[in-house]
């Protein structure tokens, strides 16, 4: 079986951590515990091919930012969660996606752009277009609004991740058992 | 700010500089062996990171941050692979980054392409050279043109295998002279002269000044070069100058300058493709002018607490400005702490934060000013707390390396389940333990803040029985015990980086830490559903009644104003502490071994006293009473041929201490030195120089207790702010709102249109939402005219600077090619 590792990643309190308990196990998370780091492992369905999702929920607390680049080296896609009640979340994915392609050394990197909390429609402040033309601004990456209380959209992210890895490495077992080889790729400068 | 800056206030402006630097990760590296990356000021080696084992894609992830002790013309990054043959390192190659291009790179991850490493290439210092031609008569009478090759002195030259014995040699037309070996020194004095035959011109009139290069001096360019001297055969290249006899200016006899020295002349870089090395580097250079002119700035600051609204003070308006809000939070709390001011700050941003929040939940989560501040506050004021609480518990997770990974899918073989809960569990309650313990140890002025915290969100959720201890346990749990245990040496609690399975239990313990903190009613437990299924079992055990209560009087003791201080710290606080090598303190003294009056020591430094052990285990050799420290002063290299040494003065002797490089000896001699300063013993008068062979070095004087020559550095013993220099502090600050002024002026007009059109839609949008558009108008027009002032300061130092700068003296050296240039 295929494995993906995902990565979820935002500012503290934007909801990651009930967005992928809510996919992993079908429950929301009602009392809130910041989280460090935790990690899931969640078997799916994708275009008839079983895969295995690893994925890792992060800390959205700045002290911990010290092993962003870690799991930016390690993961293959990336789910980026804002909430649309706060403006600042919102600003702070711009930094985050950038530092993402600085470690991946590439423009491409399967991600997902995701405006969490579509519940709570009347404390919105980040409208829907603004999430549309920061997806537009991330090379045309999936943007959707979920709410992982209401249960909006949320499978809808890791499946479109997956679907985004898939197209971009296609399946490794289907060709010859080559192994991967770093980008080979030196970096251009300025 | 009334008087101009004049040329003497030119030696009052100080050029600070700070470099944090993220060490990432290399990848396509050509073979796959052991590896680490060092930094480099110019040739010095100031930090090394962990080895990466057998991988030609190393992830290192570490950070180092200091201040620039001396000068300097490049950092560089060197790869270096652990040989086992060699039993040394070699290098794979190296980034080599000018210190004028680091603003391009600043504050943004990059990847750099590795370059060979030779020692043709690898060349750093300079040399200082005279050139004149004379006339001077020959044997036969006639008239004959002298070249005269002057050679000063060199500065800062490569070191060799810890070696550098230089000599230089001079080549004009195929003839080479040399001066004398100087030994064991990097700054080399020579002045030797040597006279070379000018050839004969074909205008053979008026020699002297007609005297033409252009077509053949040229063919033949003076070079002049520095060597190693080696016990065996030709010396090692470090570096070389060479000069077109046309280029210089001789018109008026003489030239003379100072130049940097270059790669050899054949030397070519190889276009292998060595890998890449992906790095981070925040550089900062503030020019920091001399404390009266910050006068206004400052009023205008610390005044911000009592702006009412606090959207309209100045604090809150550089916070709102500036997109990464640490980069304001920490000089602002520098400056603040300073000045003692730092509760009625935090309690003021924390009531506007909170005002802003809807849901209990998500208080003080979000990347606010407020959050930074107190985040920055608790690492200055409680960094001797947290090593204090959590020193013992990491020593143990770190020496017994008990396996504690639950995760059933993550378990090694032979691994059982229960034995690792248990491990964890130990070390969880024994966290658990050492925090709840220290309650009484926490700081008065962070309980305050914790204080302000706690009634700013109960004011705010009056009905919400559980956030008073969710707000403070967002901070002292979530921002500080949590990710201090996670990265012990984030915190400086440890130096050495943990090895995988010791990083996986911090993980672990630290996740269990937050939740304990964060758990604190044992009503919502019951249906409590745990994220992590594999975590359950642990949260089981630990999370009973009597831990939520423990960790209820915990909050609520270190929340509390009116707290008894009963339990000071009483245990000695482990200032700094390392290895360092040192001299013999006069018991038995060897003279002429010199070598074994030096050893490697593990020195501890504690608010008691200064110690020295043969390892870090083993008991103290000699134990210096910080009474008893009377001076802290550098020693001149001269006395030992030996850099970065430092004198400890004590009524009887003095220590002679060698650091490692010149980034350690600035943090030894800087906390030392503040240690010392507080001390009424204090001696006013020392020797810069050692004694030595029955004489001090510096001022001759035979008796070893012969009062000192020099007087010490720095003035008046000082307040208890020790380490915080406000100038540079507001300097930062001031640099800050000159990256925003545009910003700045568009608020100011908001400001001044809302205050007319009461009312009105905004025509444009505004960087900040406006509260009080007068109040925010007042203090955003005295901040502009202020900070527009300030500049204008600078950049009559600039101009005063520029003029007095002369090219080809040693401040300014020519010629200037040795880093990567990757425009």
């Amino acid at each position: 079986m295929r494995e993906y590792k995902l990565v979820v990643l935002g500012s503290g309190g934007v909801g990651k951590s009930a967005l992928t308990v809510q996919f992993v196990q079908g429950i929301f998370v009602e009392k809130y515990d910041p989280t460090i780091e935790d990690s899931y492992r969640k078997q799916v369905e994708e275009c008839g091919l079983s895969c295995m999702l690893e994925i890792l929920d992060t800390a959205g607390t700045e002290q911990f930012t010290a092993m962003r680049d870690l799991y930016m080296k390690n993961g293959q896609g990336f789910v980026l969660v804002y909430s649309i009640t706060a403006q600042s979340t919102f600003n702070d994915l711009l930094d985050l996606r950038e530092q993402i392609l600085r470690v991946k050394d590439t423009d491409n990197v399967p991600m997902v752009l995701v405006g969490n909390k579509c519940d709570l429609e009347d404390e919105r402040v980040v409208g829907k277009d603004q999430g549309v033309n920061l997806a537009r601004q991330f090379g045309n990456c999936t943007f959707l609004e979920t709410s992982a209380k209401a249960k909006i959209n949320v499978d809808e992210i890791f499946h479109d991740l997956v679907r985004q890895i898939n197209r971009q490495t296609p399946d490794p077992r289907k060709k010859t058992n080559k192994k991967k080889q770093g980008s080979g790729r030196s970096c251009v400068l300025l | 700010m009334e008087e101009d800056l004049d040329e003497g206030d030119i030696s009052k402006v100080r050029i600070l500089e700070s470099l944090r630097i993220n060490i990432g990760e290399a990848k396509n590296l050509t073979s796959a062996k052991d590896c680490s990356c060092t930094v480099r000021l110019d040739q010095e080696e100031v930090y090394r990171t962990g080895v990466k084992e057998k991988t030609q894609c190393p992830f290192w992830a570490e950070e180092t941050t200091f201040d620039v002790p001396r000068e300097f013309r490049q950092l560089s990054f060197f790869i270096h692979e652990k040989d086992w043959m060699k039993r040394s390192d070699s290098v794979v190659g190296k980034v080599a980054l000018r210190r004028d291009d680091l603003h391009r790179y600043h504050g943004k991850d990059q990847w750099f392409p590795l370059q060979a490493v030779d020692t043709d290439s690898e060349v750093y210092g300079q040399v200082q050279v005279e050139v004149r031609t004379n006339e001077v008569l020959g044997g036969d009478g006639a008239s004959l043109n002298k070249l005269t090759v002057r050679v000063l002195e060199g500065n800062g030259l490569t070191i060799i295998h810890n070696q550098c014995d230089p000599y230089a040699t001079v080549t004009f037309r195929n003839e080479t002279k040399r001066t004398k070996v100087r030994r064991k020194t990097v700054d080399p004095r020579f002045d030797e002269s040597f006279q070379f035959e000018l050839p004969k011109t074909s205008s053979a009139a008026d020699t002297k000044t007609n005297y033409s290069f252009e077509d053949e001096a040229n063919k033949h360019d003076l070079k002049i070069a520095m060597w190693n001297s080696a016990s065996l055969g030709e010396g090692v290249f470090i570096g070389e100058v060479r000069l077109t006899l046309a280029a210089i200016n001789l018109s008026s006899g003489v030239h003379k300058a100072w130049y940097f020295l270059k790669p050899r002349e054949n030397s070519k870089q190889s276009r292998v493709e060595l890998g890449s090395l992906r790095v981070r580097i925040n550089y900062q250079q503030d020019h920091v002018l001399p404390s009266q002119y910050y006068g206004t700035l400052r009023d205008i600051l610390l005044r911000s607490p009592e702006i009412e609204p606090t959207s309209a003070s100045a604090v809150e308006i550089l916070g709102d400005l500036v997109k990464d809000k640490v980069d304001a939070a920490r000089p602002l709390m520098r400056l603040f702490y300073y000045h003692n001011a730092v509760v009625p700050l935090i309690k003021s941003l924390a009531h506007h934060e909170v005002s802003d929040t809807s849901d209990p939940n998500t208080i003080f989560r979000g990347n606010s000013l407020a959050s930074k501040c107190i985040d920055e506050f608790m690492r200055m004021e409680g960094l001797h707390y947290l090593y204090d609480t959590l020193r013992d518990l990491l020593e143990n997770i770190y020496d017994e390396r008990k396996p504690c990974e639950i995760d059933p899918s993550k378990l090694k073989d032979g691994d059982s389940l229960e034995t690792n809960l248990a491990n964890l569990r130990q070390y969880v309650e024994k966290a658990y333990q050492a925090i709840v313990d220290s309650a009484m140890g926490c700081p008065t002025a962070l309980c305050e803040c914790f204080y302000a915290i706690k009634e700013a969100a109960q004011k705010r959720f009056p009905e919400d029985p559980d956030v008073k201890y969710s707000a403070v346990s967002g901070f002292v749990f979530l921002r500080f015990f949590a990710p201090a245990i996670l990265s012990p040496t984030l915190f400086h609690l440890r130096t050495d980086n943990p090895d995988e399975q010791t990083s996986r239990t911090l993980k672990m313990v630290s996740k269990a830490i937050q939740t304990i903190g964060n758990h604190v009613n044992p009503d919502k437990l019951s249906n409590v559903n745990w994220k992590e299924e594999y975590m359950s079992p642990l949260y089981l055990h630990i999370l009973n009644e009597a831990h939520m209560d423990g960790i209820k009087k915990f909050l609520e003791v270190i929340s509390s104003t009116s707290q008894a201080q009963v339990k000071a710290i009483e245990a000695p606080i482990t200032l700094k502490e390392g290895v360092m090598i040192k001299r013999a303190q006069g018991r038995k003294k060897f003279l002429g071994f010199g070598l074994k009056n030096f050893k490697r020591r593990w020195f501890q430094l504690t608010n008691h006293e200064l110690t020295y052990s043969k390892t870090k285990e083993s008991k103290p050799l000699c134990v210096i009473s910080v009474n008893n420290i009377l001076a802290v002063e550098r020693l001149e290299e001269d006395s030992f041929q030996m850099q970065f040494m430092f004198q400890v003065v004590q009524p009887e002797r003095a220590l002679y201490i060698q650091a490692n490089n010149c980034v350690e000896e600035k943090e030894w001699l800087d906390i030392l030195f503040n240690i010392c300063k507080t001390n009424k013993n204090r001696l006013h008068y020392y020797h810069p120089a050692a004694f030595k062979n029955g004489h001090w070095i510096c001022c001759k004087a035979t008796a070893e207790t012969a009062q000192g020559c020099t007087q010490v550095t720095g003035g008046l013993p000082l307040s208890i702010c020790l380490d915080i220099d406000p100038d540079r502090e507001l300097e930062r600050i001031h640099c800050l709102f000159m990256a925003h002024l545009q910003k700045l002026h568009s608020l100011q007009d908001a400001c001044a249109t809302q205050a007319v059109y009461q009312g009105l839609p905004l025509p444009t949008q505004t960087p900040v939402s406006i509260e009080d558009p007068k109040t925010c108008f007042a203090t955003v027009s005295s901040m502009l005219s202020e900070i527009l002032a300030l500049e204008q300061k600078h950049n009559q130092f600039k101009k005063i600077r520029q003029r007095l700068t002369e090219y080809g003296s040693k401040q300014s050296p020519i010629g200037d090619h040795n880093c990567n240039s990757f425009h």
